[in-house]
């Protein structure tokens, strides 16, 4: 565990030295994410505003989701999503051979060796402010404060889970290179109010490609509008996903003929 | 055009060898219009700013064949050839730069359509099977011509402004930045996120003179009669002299731009 927590403390450090090499991108982004978050308020409002109530959520229920969605899915963008890409290319370009070749897990070095750094910023302050308006308008006590905490974290495992099995394909179809943009697509289903999804695909949206995970859980925990029965089944769902990303990993692995020897 | 040509001949051949990624971009764009249409579908008003819910609906089905057809999205490929430095080959060759990625994005465009389009079908189809209702469309030849017209000038704009934010990367080796602008401001300016008479009245006047209006929104207006006469000859006057400048500009930074660079690992 130990030797985990260094090489991650190792891989933070790289990063945030090689985000602070390209200071201009990094004073800039972090300017335009600033941006970013007062468009997102103003697309909200304005599609409230022709909308009325979206199945049911009012606008106040959409923009807590949305608080919740972007500070989860910023962890993914931040910790997870730039390994997996690069995770995606190594395989083609045969550079994965030296990550194999490591006394280390191959999944945790192709989940967490690349960090970008700059998007926690914008995850922090969207923290911030999500603290203030969950507190401000939705009674929280300190156990349902604490369960969509838990329940945020079991989201990132779902869709992290989801994700990697994505980009395990790469073993089979070389090159991936809408990855991410498949990935964003389905990660942008998890901003919307989640009563769209009816029948099976609220299925797939909570217990197979969990987007749910990424904002609607802990946004219905927060508003007490869930069921134990759906929370312990999402939960049961969130660690299969993982535990089959292993598995398909292992027999990818398996199959695998370098490509650069 | 006979640069265009042969890239545009190899692109397909490349396409044609990676075919996984271009199943995962037909799933990408699908879900995102799916989801757009199922937000507007749930939504409790029937009557928006100039919109029906059938005419929103089918809005949506449009924008998603079009996108591909008049979105050409290359500011990342062409950073990324800066970037790591495979523009040379392009630089001391004699061929064009430009016209190498017309080439190249003219033939994923091509199967883009066929795919977009068979997907834009089958929601259409599913959304009538579960009896919702979209809007008809009354196609005639003034407005085919006229929005073909739009789509000729939201293709150039589209592609001029992302060839010249791609070119960026002459002086910023990371363009990260870019996004937050590219993907946040213009989508809702667009018409990408909602029609762009959802926007304030200030914010619609103001689009009037921007560019963006111009990607998308006015192409969809024209061909669901949103628009009079007269704003369609504004509209043009506006869209062409955004395409001027953007040419202009292209230009300036090219030339700029190469004799700045400085390709290592080459």
């Amino acid at each position: 565990m130990k030797r985990y927590l260094t090489l991650l403390h190792n891989f933070l450090v790289i990063s945030l030295k090689r985000e602070l090499e390209y200071r201009t991108n990094t004073i800039l982004s972090v300017l335009f994410s600033f941006v970013w978050v007062v468009t997102t308020y103003i697309i909200t409002t304005v599609v409230f505003g022709q909308a009325g109530k979206i199945a049911g959520w009012s606008i106040h229920d959409a923009i807590l989701l949305i608080l919740v969605y972007y500070v989860i899915s910023t962890f993914l963008r931040t910790f997870i999503a730039p390994s997996i890409i690069d995770f995606s290319q190594n395989i083609r370009l045969g550079k994965l051979d030296l990550l194999l070749t490591k006394p280390v897990d191959v999944q945790f070095m192709t989940s967490c060796q690349k960090l970008n750094m700059i998007r926690s910023i914008r995850g922090f302050f969207m923290f911030v402010v999500l603290m203030l308006y969950a507190t401000q308008y939705y009674p929280i006590s300190l156990f349902t404060a604490c369960l969509a905490f838990v329940f945020g974290i079991l989201g990132i495992l779902g869709m992290y889970a989801a994700y990697y099995l994505l980009a395990t394909a790469s073993f089979w179809f070389e090159n991936i290179w809408n990855l991410e943009e498949l990935f964003m697509s389905m990660y942008e289903a998890g901003k919307h109010p989640f009563d769209i999804y009816q029948g099976p695909l609220r299925a797939v949206a909570l217990y197979i490609l969990p987007v749910a995970g990424i904002g609607a859980i802990p946004t219905l925990i927060i508003r007490h509008a869930i069921s134990p029965f759906t929370l312990a089944l999402f939960a049961c769902s969130t660690l299969f996903l993982f535990f089959l990303s292993r598995i398909f990993l292992r027999y990818a692995l398996r199959q695998y003929t370098s490509a650069s020897s | 055009m006979k640069d265009a040509w042969s890239f545009f001949v190899v692109s397909m051949k490349d396409q044609a060898s990676y075919r996984g990624a271009i199943v995962l971009y037909f799933f990408g764009g699908l879900f995102h219009i799916g989801v757009a249409i199922l937000v507007w579908l749930n939504a409790q008003n029937t009557q928006f700013s100039g919109f029906t819910k059938p005419e929103l609906l089918t809005y949506y089905l449009l924008f998603l064949v079009l996108d591909m057809v008049l979105g050409w999205y290359i500011l990342h490929p062409v950073a990324n050839q800066i970037i790591d430095g495979r523009v040379m080959s392009y630089i001391l060759r004699p061929v064009s730069y430009l016209k190498a990625w017309i080439g190249m994005e003219l033939s994923f465009k091509l199967i883009g359509v066929l795919i977009y389009g068979t997907g834009a079908g089958i929601l259409a189809f599913v959304m009538l099977a579960y009896n919702v209702e979209l809007a008809p469309l009354h196609l005639g030849i003034q407005n085919i011509t006229l929005a073909s017209l739009a789509g000729l000038c939201a293709v150039a704009l589209t592609f001029l402004l992302n060839y010249s934010l791609g070119l960026l990367a002459f002086w910023f080796t990371e363009i990260q930045f870019v996004d937050y602008v590219y993907f946040t401001i213009i989508p809702f300016f667009s018409g990408e996120l909602m029609p762009t008479t959802f926007l304030p009245p200030l914010l619609q006047t103001i689009n009037q003179y921007l560019p963006f209006r111009y990607h998308m929104s006015f192409v969809l207006e024209i061909l669901m009669n949103k628009v009079s006469g007269g704003e369609v000859v504004k509209g043009f006057c506006v869209a062409l002299l955004w395409i001027v400048l953007y040419g202009f500009l292209t230009q300036w930074m090219w030339k700029r731009g190469t004799r700045a660079y400085m390709a290592f690992g080459q």
